[in-house]
């Protein structure tokens, strides 16, 4: 059983493997193939025929990062979802007035967001 | 020495070099990048132990949202990664007794579970990690799941409340 | 699937209640106009918590029971300490009613209901029987502290504060957690009983010992024992007082709660190698003796070099904490009610304190001592109240504070053998808090004025934490034999360990 469940994670470790060695080799190749003459004008970053100035790493709006946060909120509650979804047909209906408590509590966070004007943008 | 032990040592490897790493490494970019590496390295240490839940849950959370959030926290600031002024706080002494700490504490860890037996292994666990998951948390850990649901809710409000700009000027912005 | 329907769920009764409050304050409060003011919100959640007390009082005759195994449990010990959590967390809301601090607030409905949010994770705290609900409480109680803490938005000391709790309570949690893995690793269940029960069987004496002190380390960082207790007073300077006010009284007592749950239940039948093997509990004496010695010097001697009142306040708890841990120590056979009347005490007179210092903070704008100075001279009651709390905190004979700290005592030197050198260490550490408490009742009562500008009237929130408080402490000191009828329901907690 044990050797079975971990064999079977053998082809994923080929598929990584196949993975990563891809593009490595891809672009080893290429860089092996290709000429290599380089000059000032393309090395610089290309912006769609636009001369490119300032810092890339620029800063944001603070705004972002409220919806980062409500982001992660909701994907730790979706990871709730996935074991309910699975056992739902032999939990019957507590696993159902469960997920209903649940879902209500994940919804007054969402009355409270959207009161408090988090999620309109300007 | 089997294949798994093989797989161990070296995801146990990439864990550790991906926390040192991001302790060493001086832009904040490059060590959130490395913590990636540990968090995923440790994804794949669940799926040793046939935790394959815990593991697709580790990628989701930690690899995917936690990562986000922290590479959006260093957009939203301002860093002049400056590696001469890099501040370390504690002279010599300090780090001394640190390291001694740590030491004296992996041992101890270590002398005790040198001999432990946990009894089972983990190939007795449900082949249905999810389902195994389920069945338990719906029925007998109902309490701690709703408590967990008042938690991601204060949670929720907490981070409005601390990271919402106030004041009169945020609203005509 | 039958036992979840069959479960008594109107065990949580006072549970259910400060849910229930705590979600309508919140409807509420988003359908408010901004510019309305918040403090109705708060008496709602201090009625809602008095109205939990009474559910609770009312449960008080009821059998120990439990719902889906264990994972919420209904014994004396969950219900003694219960009453203690919603009389400190209804004392800190009428504090939160009170409160109008200088730089204003705009998140006075979120004061309210994450207080009581914070009030149900420390309810369940005292009600589980099972490791998971215990943590999940806990963390409950934790974050929403971390909030209540950076409430103060436009303050950078407010800021610190939560910045500082996050990060120490965060490392508080991972190690518990490392201890308890250990725990469910060696027993392969999560029921406290269960382990107790299973622990009797295991022979790993050397790994349950380090679970054991993982656990004590973790817990210690709650309790703010020394040399855990750095964050302390930074974060109690920097919240808001009325959370200062939750977090010295609710949440220290949500600690011995989980202090007690975890060690006493888990550890008390535990193998151990060393003096008694027998006990893993009572090997460990000394190490908790000396956590509970190096808190009360710690906590008396710093505090007497402090001029601010907060960070003076938040010392005298950390003493305070080290007495408990005395007492705890001491393991005693009354242990447990000697504790909770220490906690009692602990409450009435911090609570009366704190409210009488957010007046003050409110007030002036600064937590100086200097605002206190000569008190006396137009605020006649006021300052006797804060004079009686001083009084009851320093432990003087006529005061809640002396019954309590002579339980304690008696704790130490009676049981066999007796814990001679803790008693000596609180003896002194006590004669040291005379200091500083006594030097705060010459500033009120013997100094002139310092500012002409008298204080204004207090909020009725605020009134009514005061007289409530000084009542208690009055009678708690002249009528000790009160609190030991509320005790005596609960037949000294021998439903406590399995």
């Amino acid at each position: 059983m044990s050797n079975i469940y971990a064999n079977s994670y053998a082809i994923v470790f080929v598929f990584l493997c196949l993975g990563v060695l891809l593009p490595v080799g891809a672009l080893t190749l290429g860089r092996w193939l290709r000429p290599h003459v380089p000059s000032e004008a393309k090395e610089t970053t290309y912006e769609s025929g636009n001369n490119p100035f300032h810092d890339s790493r620029i800063q944001f709006q603070v705004r972002y990062y409220l919806f980062a946060l409500l982001f992660v909120i909701f994907d730790v509650e979706t990871v709730f979802f996935y074991p309910w979804a699975v056992v739902y047909d032999q939990l019957g209906l507590f696993a159902f007035v469960e997920m209903v408590l649940f879902i209500t509590l994940l919804a007054l966070g969402l009355i409270y967001a959207w009161k408090k004007k988090v999620l309109r943008w300007m | 020495m089997s294949g798994t032990d093989i797989a161990f040592f070296l995801l146990a490897l990439a864990a550790i070099a991906g926390a040192v790493m991001m302790l060493q490494l001086t832009n904040v970019v490059h060590m959130v990048l490395s913590l990636v590496m540990t968090f995923l390295a440790i994804a794949g240490l669940y799926v040793l132990l046939s935790a394959e839940f815990v593991a697709v849950v580790q990628v989701l959370i930690y690899s995917g949202a936690i990562t986000i959030i922290m590479l959006f926290a260093i957009m939203l600031t301002r860093h002049h990664a400056d590696d001469k002024e890099r501040q370390t706080t504690g002279g010599v002494g300090h780090k001394a007794a640190a390291a001694f700490a740590v030491l004296a504490f992996g041992l101890a860890v270590y002398a005790g579970i040198r001999t432990l037996d946990f009894g089972a292994d983990g190939s007795a666990l449900p082949a249905d990690n999810a389902k195994a998951i389920g069945q338990w948390l719906y029925s007998y850990y109902t309490i701690p799941f709703e408590i967990v649901s008042v938690l991601l809710l204060v949670a929720l409000i907490g981070a409005i409340v601390l990271a919402k700009k106030d004041g009169k000027g945020a609203e005509d912005e | 699937m039958n036992d979840v329907w069959q479960s008594d769920w109107s065990l949580m009764t006072p549970e259910w209640i400060v849910l229930a409050v705590a979600v309508v304050l919140l409807l509420i409060d988003v359908a408010m106009p901004d510019e309305r003011s918040r403090r109705p919100l708060a008496w709602g959640a201090a009625l809602g918590a008095v109205l939990a007390l009474g559910a609770t009082a009312a449960l008080i005759p009821a059998e120990p029971a439990s719902i889906l195994h264990g994972t919420f449990r209904l014994d004396s010990f969950a219900k003694a300490f219960k009453l203690l959590l919603l009389a400190g967390g209804a004392l800190a809301l009428l504090i939160v009613a009170g409160w109008n601090p200088k730089e204003g607030s705009r998140y006075g409905g979120e004061f309210a209901y994450l207080l009581l949010f914070a009030l149900l994770g420390a309810m369940m705290t005292a009600s589980s029987g099972d490791l998971l609900t215990l943590f999940v409480s806990v963390e409950l109680l934790t974050v929403s502290s971390y909030i209540l803490a950076g409430l103060r938005k436009t303050v950078a000391a407010s800021n610190e504060a939560a910045l500082k709790y996050v990060i120490n309570g965060g490392i508080a949690t991972a190690v518990m957690l490392f201890g308890m893995s250990y725990v469910f690793g060696l027993t392969g269940t999560t029921n406290l009983n269960e382990i107790a029960r299973r622990l009797q069987e295991t022979n790993e004496p050397y790994m349950l010992a380090l679970a054991f002190l993982l656990l004590l380390i973790g817990v210690s960082f709650k309790l703010a024992a020394v040399p855990f207790h750095m964050w302390a007073p930074d974060v109690y300077e920097g919240a808001p007082v009325p959370a200062t006010a939750f977090f010295a009284v609710v949440s220290k007592t949500a600690g011995f709660v989980l202090l007690l749950r975890l060690l006493v239940t888990m550890f008390a039948a535990a193998p151990a190698e060393g003096r008694d093997p027998s006990s893993l509990l009572l090997s460990m004496q000394p190490a908790i003796a000396v956590l509970a010695g190096l808190t009360m010097i710690i906590g008396s001697v710093v505090a007497l070099r402090q001029r601010s009142l907060k960070r003076l306040l938040a010392y005298s708890s950390i003493a305070h904490a080290g007495y408990l841990l005395a007492g705890f120590a001491a393991m005693s056979w009354a242990m447990i009610d000697s504790l909770w009347i220490y906690l009692l005490a602990y409450l009435l007179m911090n609570m009366g304190a704190f409210a009488i210092v957010s007046h003050i903070v409110d007030e002036t704008g600064s937590d100086d001592w200097d605002g206190l100075t000569g008190l006396y001279r137009h605020r006649p009651l006021l300052a006797a109240a804060l004079g009686l709390f001083l009084l009851s905190l320093a432990g003087i004979p006529g005061t809640a504070g002396f019954i309590a700290k002579l339980h304690l005592f008696i704790g130490l030197v009676v049981t066999e053998p007796g814990h001679y050198v803790l008693a000596a260490v609180m003896a002194i550490t006590t004669v040291i808090s005379y200091v500083y408490y006594f030097n705060l009742i010459v500033q009120l009562f013997f100094r002139p004025l310092f500012s002409s500008a008298p204080l204004g009237r207090m909020s009725a929130g605020l009134s009514a934490a005061v007289v409530l408080c000084a009542l208690g402490t009055l009678a708690l000191g002249w009528a000790p034999g009160l609190a030991y009828n509320v005790l005596a329901q609960f037949d000294h907690f021998g439903d406590f360990l399995p």
